[in-house]
Order: C-alpha cells, then sequence, then structure tokens
C-alpha cells in the first residue's frame, strides 16, 4: 500500500511538475498522434466496412450486419478501393444477384437497398470522378422512382473530395468504426444470418421460406401505396430527369451506359398490378425508351414474362425447387449470371439462356 | 472548410504549417506571405469556388481605394468623396448578396407587388472581411493607415484563421505583426500555446456545443411547426441554445485565436466569459468583443456616441443595436434581436445614470446585488436568445409564452432530466471554469486584454489558483492531447459554425 500511495505521489509530482517547452509541445502533439496510429491499426486489422481485406479476420464467422446498416456509406469507399472497370448499379435487385465473381473482369457491384434515382446519380458522378470505370450497367425498378426523398445514409456530396476524404478519415480513426471494429470482435453479429457481403459488392444470400416470400408480398403492396400515391404519377416525370442527368454525365465522361429493367417475376407484376402502380410502370417503360434513344443508351429489358419469371412460386415445394428466385423480389445468382452474358459481360463459364429471356429494347418497341 | 474536420486537421493545415516555415526557411518572408495567401484562398474556395474571384476582387478593390485616399490625403474634399464611394460599393456588394430577397420580400408584404426572389448564395465570410476593409478605408481617410505592401494586405484580409467568422481585426493589429521579419520563423512557445488554445476550442465545438445543439434543435424546430411545448421543455430549449451559441462562437474564436498564434500572430480578445456579466453594458463589452468593438468605432461614435445628450445617446445606441442585429442576418429576428439589446443598454446606462446616485453608488458592491443583476441580465440575454435562434416571430413568441405558462403539465421523465444535467452541467464549465485568456494568463494568448489579465492574476494570488493556470507540463500535455482525441473522433459529420451563417 504504502508503495502504491508513493507511486501515486512520484507520478502526481511529475505530472503537474513544468517540462520545457518543447517536450511539452511533442507530448501534446506525439500523444495524439500515437493514439490514433493504433486506434487506425486496430480498425484497419478488424476491418468492419471490409474495406481493406479480402476477407477479414472475422469472415465467416459473423454475418456483419453494419454493412447492411451502412450500405449507402461504406459501398461508395469500397467503389473508390476497388477501382473497378465495370459497374452494376441498382437496388437490392443486384447486390442479391450480380456476382462479379462469375466474370474475370474487373466488376464492382454498387447494388444498395432501394436506390433512388437521385441517389444513384451521385454514384455515377462519384465513380466517373474517381475510378477508370468503362461500363456503367444501371438496374431499374419502381423502387428507384418511387418519391423523391433520399434514403437514409445517402449524402448528396457522395462524389466531392470532401466527402470522400472524411468517410476514409472516419473509417480509419471514427469513433462509429472504433465501435462497430469492438461489437464484430466481440462477436456480438454472430447470429445475424441474411447473407454475406463479398469482397465486389454482392451479397450471398440464402433462399427464402415461404412466411418470408408471404410476408414481402404484403410488405411490397403497403410500400407501393406509400411510396406512390395515386395523385403523383408525376414522380416518375421527375425522377427520368435524374436518369438524363445520369446519360449525360456518362457522355461527357466517354462512359458507356447500359440501362436494363430489372428481371422482377410474375407474382411481383402482380403486386404492381394490385397496388395500382401498373400504369407508373408503363409510363417509366415508355419514358425510358424513348430517353434512351435519344441519348443513344441501349436499354434492356427482363422485366418481362418468361420462362424464368413465370416460373412457379407459389408454395413451399416449389420455393425450394425455384433455381431462379429467392423471394418475390429478387432472382438468384444464375439470374444474374443470365443477365450478365445476355447484356454481353463475358462470363468465365457461359451459360445457356432461355431464348425468351430478356429483350433489347429499341425506338420501335417505344 | 471547417476547422472541425478531418481534412482541415489531417491535411490543410500540416501542409499549409509545414509550407510556411518551410518556404521561410529555404526562400524568405514574401514567399511564406504569398503561400499563406494561397492557402487561404485554397481554405476559401474550397466552400465554393466561384467566390473565389468575389474576395480577390473586394481585396484588389479596397486595397486600390485605401492608396487612393492614402495619396489624396491632404485633399479633403477628393479622399472623402472616394471613401464615400468605398464604403457605398462594399456595402453595396454586402447588401445584394444579404439582403436582396429580404427586401424583395418586404416590398412585396407592404405593396403587394410581386418580384421574383433571386437564387443568391451568401459568400461565406463576406460580412467580416467587408467590415474589417470598411474600417480600413475610414482608417486611411483619417490618416491612421500608412502604406502597405499589397502582399502584406492580401495576408491580412484572406489570413485563413478568422476569415470566415472573426474576430474582425483592424489593419494595426495584424499588419504590424505580419510586417515582422521573424514573422516567417517557427517559435515552439507559440506552437505550443496555439495548439493548445485550439484543441480547447476544439473540443467546445465539437463535443459541447454539438451535443447541445442537439437538444436545443429539436425544440426549436416543435415550435417552428406551430406545436406547443411545456414550460420545462421550452426552457431547456432556451437554456441549450444559449449555451451552445456560447460553445459554438466562443469555440470558433479559441480556434482561430489558436491558429493564428501557431503562425505567430495574436489576434485580439473575441470572448471574455459574457455570462457571467452583471449588466447588459458589461455582456456586450465581453461578447463578440471584435464586433462590439466595430459597431461602437464605425456606427456609434460617428453617429455622436454620447456627445450630443443622453437622448442622442440613447438613440443611437438603440440605432446601433438594430443595425448591428441585421447584420447578424437578413430577418426581421435579428432586428428585434437588436432592437431588444438596445433596449436593455438604454434601460442600463439610465439606471447608471439614475439609479446608482439613489443608492449613494454603494450597492452595487453588494453580493445580493450583483447575483441579483447577473440573474436579470442573464435571464434578459436567454430571452434575446430565443428571437437570434427562432426563424419567425410566431416561434419566438410560441416558445417565450411557454417559457411563462407556469400551468403547463409537469412532465420529468428521464430524457429531460438528463438533457437538463447535460445543460447544467454545460452552463458549470461556463460559470466556474477560467477562459482561455485567464486559462493562458501568463502568456497573451490575446491582444488588448491587459486588464483582464491583470484583474486574472489578481484573482489567481487572491484563491490561490494558481494550480488551474495553463503551464508547459506532463498533466496538461496529457489533458490537452485527449480533449483533442476525444474531439477528434467525432468527426465524421462535422456541423458548420452559427456564425458561418452570418
Amino acid at each position: 500500500m504504502k508503495f502504491l500511495i508513493a507511486g501515486i505521489e512520484i507520478l502526481k509530482t511529475n505530472l503537474s511538475m513544468n517540462t520545457s517547452i518543447k517536450n511539452y509541445l511533442l507530448l501534446l502533439l506525439g500523444f495524439p498522434l500515437i493514439i490514433f496510429i493504433l486506434i487506425a491499426i486496430f480498425n484497419y486489422t478488424i476491418d468492419p466496412y471490409m474495406l481493406w481485406h479480402e476477407k477479414p479476420i472475422w469472415f465467416d464467422k459473423t454475418k456483419n450486419p453494419i454493412i447492411d446498416s451502412n450500405q449507402r456509406l461504406i459501398k461508395s469507399l469500397q467503389l473508390v478501393l476497388r477501382q473497378p472497370k465495370i459497374i452494376f448499379l441498382g437496388s437490392s435487385l443486384v447486390y442479391h444477384v450480380i456476382n462479379p465473381a462469375g466474370s474475370d473482369e474487373k466488376i464492382y457491384n454498387l447494388g444498395v437497398g432501394s436506390l433512388r434515382s437521385a441517389e444513384a446519380y451521385g454514384y455515377v458522378k462519384e465513380a466517373v470522378s474517381w475510378t477508370p470505370v468503362t461500363k456503367i450497367y444501371l438496374a431499374l425498378d419502381l423502387f428507384a422512382f418511387g418519391s423523391e426523398q433520399k434514403m437514409p445514409g445517402y449524402d448528396d456530396e457522395v462524389s466531392g473530395a470532401k466527402y470522400l476524404v472524411n468517410q476514409f478519415a472516419s473509417a480509419l480513426i471514427g469513433k462509429s468504426t472504433i465501435n462497430d471494429s469492438l461489437n464484430i470482435l466481440l462477436g456480438k453479429n454472430a447470429e445475424y444470418n441474411d447473407g454475406t457481403w463479398q469482397f465486389n459488392g454482392y451479397k450471398l444470400t440464402p433462399k427464402r421460406n415461404l412466411a418470408e416470400v408471404n410476408d414481402g408480398i404484403k410488405q411490397n403492396e403497403i410500400l407501393f401505396k406509400k411510396i406512390f400515391p395515386k395523385t403523383s404519377i408525376d414522380y416518375i416525370n421527375q425522377n427520368l430527369k435524374n436518369i438524363e442527368k445520369i446519360m449525360t454525365v456518362c457522355e461527357a465522361h466517354h462512359v458507356e451506359l447500359v440501362l436494363y429493367f430489372n428481371p422482377i417475376n410474375y407474382r411481383l407484376l402482380q403486386v404492381y398490378k394490385n397496388s395500382g402502380v401498373w400504369d407508373n410502370f408503363m409510363q417509366l417503360k415508355t419514358g425510358l425508351q424513348a430517353m434512351a434513344y435519344k441519348h443513344n443508351v441501349t436499354l434492356w429489358d427482363f422485366a418481362t414474362y418468361s420462362s424464368i419469371t413465370t416460373y412457379p412460386f407459389v408454395n413451399e415445394n416449389e420455393i425450394k425447387r425455384n433455381p431462379y428466385y429467392l423471394d418475390t423480389d429478387h432472382p438468384t445468382e444464375l439470374v444474374g449470371n443470365y443477365v450478365m452474358q445476355q447484356m454481353g459481360v463475358p462470363l468465365k463459364k457461359p451459360l445457356s439462356i432461355p431464348r425468351d429471356f430478356g429483350v433489347r429494347l429499341n425506338q420501335r418497341e417505344a | 472548410m471547417l476547422f472541425s474536420s478531418y481534412i482541415f486537421i489531417l491535411f490543410f493545415l500540416p501542409i499549409v504549417l509545414s509550407g510556411y516555415f518551410a518556404l521561410g526557411k529555404l526562400k524568405n518572408r514574401e514567399w511564406s506571405c504569398a503561400w499563406m495567401v494561397v492557402a487561404s484562398l485554397f481554405f476559401y474556395g474550397w466552400w465554393n469556388e466561384k467566390y473565389l474571384f468575389l474576395i480577390l476582387g473586394s481585396v484588389i478593390v479596397n486595397y486600390s481605394v485605401g492608396e487612393f485616399i492614402r495619396v489624396l490625403v491632404n485633399q479633403e474634399k477628393k479622399s472623402k468623396l472616394i471613401l464615400i464611394i468605398g464604403i457605398i460599393a462594399n456595402l453595396g456588394v454586402l447588401a445584394y448578396f444579404k439582403y436582396t430577397n429580404f427586401l424583395i420580400a418586404n416590398i412585396h408584404e407592404l405593396t403587394g407587388v410581386s418580384f421574383t426572389l433571386q437564387h443568391i448564395i451568401l459568400p461565406i465570410g463576406l460580412s467580416f472581411f467587408t467590415f474589417e476593409q470598411i474600417a480600413y478605408l475610414v482608417d486611411t481617410y483619417r490618416g491612421k493607415v500608412k502604406h502597405y505592401h499589397f502582399l502584406d494586405y492580401c495576408y491580412f484580409v484572406t489570413f485563413f484563421p478568422r476569415l470566415i467568422a472573426g474576430p474582425i481585426i483592424r489593419h494595426n493589429e495584424v499588419l504590424t505583426q505580419i510586417e515582422r521579419k521573424n514573422m516567417h520563423q517557427p517559435n515552439i512557445d507559440n506552437l505550443a500555446i496555439g495548439f493548445s488554445i485550439f484543441f480547447i476550442g476544439l473540443f467546445k465545438k465539437v463535443i459541447m456545443a454539438d451535443s447541445l445543439a442537439a437538444i436545443a434543435d429539436p425544440i426549436f424546430q416543435t415550435v417552428a411547426q406551430g406545436h406547443d411545448v411545456t414550460f420545462l421543455m421550452s426552457w431547456l430549449g432556451a437554456l441549450a441554445y444559449t449555451a451552445q451559441l456560447y460553445f459554438d462562437f466562443s469555440g470558433y474564436s479559441d480556434m482561430a485565436i489558436g491558429l493564428a498564434r501557431i503562425f505567430g500572430i495574436v489576434l485580439p480578445l473575441n470572448f471574455n466569459s459574457p455570462y457571467k456579466s452583471t449588466c447588459i453594458i458589461d455582456f456586450w463589452r465581453n461578447w463578440n468583443i471584435s464586433l462590439s468593438r466595430f459597431l461602437r468605432d464605425y456606427l456609434y461614435l460617428p453617429l455622436g456616441g454620447n456627445r450630443k445628450g443622453h437622448i442622442r445617446r440613447y438613440v443611437n445606441l438603440v440605432i446601433t443595436m438594430l443595425l448591428g442585429g441585421l447584420w447578424h442576418g437578413a430577418n426581421w429576428t435579428f432586428v428585434m434581436w437588436g432592437g431588444l439589446h438596445g433596449f436593455y443598454l438604454l434601460i442600463n446606462h439610465f439606471w447608471r445614470s439614475y439609479g446608482y446616485p439613489h443608492f449613494n453608488n454603494e450597492v452595487p458592491e453588494k453580493t445580493t446585488y450583483r447575483v441579483i443583476s447577473w440573474l436579470v441580465t442573464f435571464i434578459a440575454v436567454v430571452i434575446g436568445w430565443v428571437f437570434f435562434r427562432a426563424d419567425t416571430f410566431s416561434s419566438a413568441f410560441l416558445l417565450l409564452k411557454a417559457m411563462v405558462n407556469l400551468h403547463s403539465p409537469v412532465e420529468l421523465t428521464h430524457v429531460i432530466m438528463l438533457n437538463y444535467a447535460i445543460v447544467g452541467l454545460s452552463f458549470s464549465v461556463v460559470f466556474i471554469l477560467p477562459n482561455i485568456h485567464q486559462l493562458f494568463a501568463d502568456f497573451k494568448p490575446t491582444l488588448d486584454g491587459e486588464n483582464i489579465i491583470m484583474n486574472t492574476k489578481n484573482l489567481i494570488w487572491r484563491l490561490n489558483l494558481a494550480w488551474c493556470i495553463w503551464k508547459p507540463s506532463l498533466s496538461w500535455g496529457l489533458s490537452l492531447g485527449l480533449l483533442f482525441i476525444i474531439a477528434t473522433l467525432t468527426l465524421s459529420h462535422p456541423s458548420i459554425f452559427i456564425y458561418y451563417d452570418f
């Protein structure tokens, strides 16, 4: 005890004693610098956002829902670090579906949940500004043309140097990154089971069961009614302006833009009808066709009734047997490979695609 | 660019600092000056590069006008004419960017005539560098300005630590320091003191002010939407904003003072524990001191000050405060705030003239009197801030109404109690801890604070408080380093300073 008290006394004396101004300055700047370096090493090693390591130390042990809740931020940083030549941009119908591992091309899956058209514009600007991208595939569905409201986590400054510098610094030494690293280290996310994010932006996702599928349909009906009030068909036109801005940006940066309608299945198309948004969908298609023709942009439509999209999908057995869909919203990786190959992305193992799957739209169809 | 951002702390500041002293060592003072001007313009352009032309144009025009006035100093009429043109040009630019839409909206309100509202963005810092240059022109006309090199003048106007939100500096305070031959050489004392003050300011802004904003903002938003708030909530909102504004602006000022000191420049005092004031006159001597000084020297005194009798003095005071309010923003709520403070000052002066003699000039020294005076002053200031913060009169009055509604339901939830605790803790920092002028009293942290520093030293000696005064020790190094670490870890979403909008 005496030693302890004596030790504290010595420490107190030393701490309060004047030191040379040079030593003081070294301590004032050096102490935070050392702490920041240690924090950065810690966050870099744990890598909760899968920025730096293809397989971080936690991989296979936890599914990492942290990326799910911060997709917009994390994917914008991953995009810059991956430096892809080809980008697939879209909603969860991209990140659950398009697996760049199927191709030898340098592809990044920039799918983020419920992507809005205004957000897509921001990400395209970021891609053309900070990556060597030569081709962007933009996947569209009605969600992207819902209300103008952007989703939480998206930042309008996403393509700016200010945003990127700030967010990269934050990803290394930010308080929230420390929390996320600690959560992973303590295994707090081990129970989460909604798929596994890959380094290329794809999310390997398990198939849903009947209850989840039915629940998804109900939620979609509610959601469509909410984001497409009957009086607001103008949303489509407002959002089409964002697509035109994307076309203009790509033209200016000599980046080839390919648009496509996601391969949604017959049950979701039925939801469109039941929710009263079918007209919106048709208006979107015709508006986009005209715009694509004007800007000489390729447009593919996979949202048609084909042998893939109409594959039976009602009861538990059919859901298990269906090789094409995880649930009513999301196709499987196989369909993603079909989509890639159909649009000209060379696959490692070329597939035989059903002839009725996907149609390239031109002005005549418009 | 924000001081409280990673880009500034991790990249801009180290690069500018290294370049500044390296150029000073390898080349000469002029190279260092040029580097600082370029860095300051980069700092300014980071926000919006389009307005670089505005600040550059403003610097060139004002320097030229100043030179004309200086050359024509013996030709009264001509120099006066040029001065007037210079002031009108400066105020014209300020009026265009800041008040065009306000004017259009008010004309429409009064006459019903509709004009198209212009999409005008107020260039950041415009109000500050315009005022500084008007002061420069007026002093040149008064023959108080010697010839300065154009590069030094650019340095003075664009110097990034105080470019955006002050303190408003005078040419003679800073240009004389810029002209020093050893100005570009690193000084270890300046670096140690500068970084220490900067870290304190950063902590005040990022941890204190931003936490308080999270309490105040939702309450002001609620009344802005026309919803009622309870008595407790209304006071919570008003007090949280009172503390937020202090930590935000004084935090910014501390950062500016610290950064300038790193580069060897000592800036004037801008805050001196204003919430400890026991009357409104003292409050204005301690709050945003550089602005109060500008308004006094270039508006109140030219209007006649107190030289033309009591009535005229009161009128001048109210005019000065009304215009001071309008300077803060193009909104009638700011005018109201300024007018309210003009009214407070009027009462305060009236009391000093007629109240003190009634008590044989002895009462003000009594503790009870001082406590009551402080409380009255503080409440008056809090009421003023309600108008300052509210977007409209209706929301301001809604909050004020709730603040006097003693019959409103009392809901003491955990959240409210926690928020009151945070606000209480913040005010304990305001009232108990020393400010940076007191903390660094032995190292002349600011210009023109001699009286304050002398009083502080007396207080320290009387109360044996030497332990709480900064000195280069391990404990201070570790403590301030820790404040810096805590603040820096939370910079993911930097918020702008309140005074950036003015």
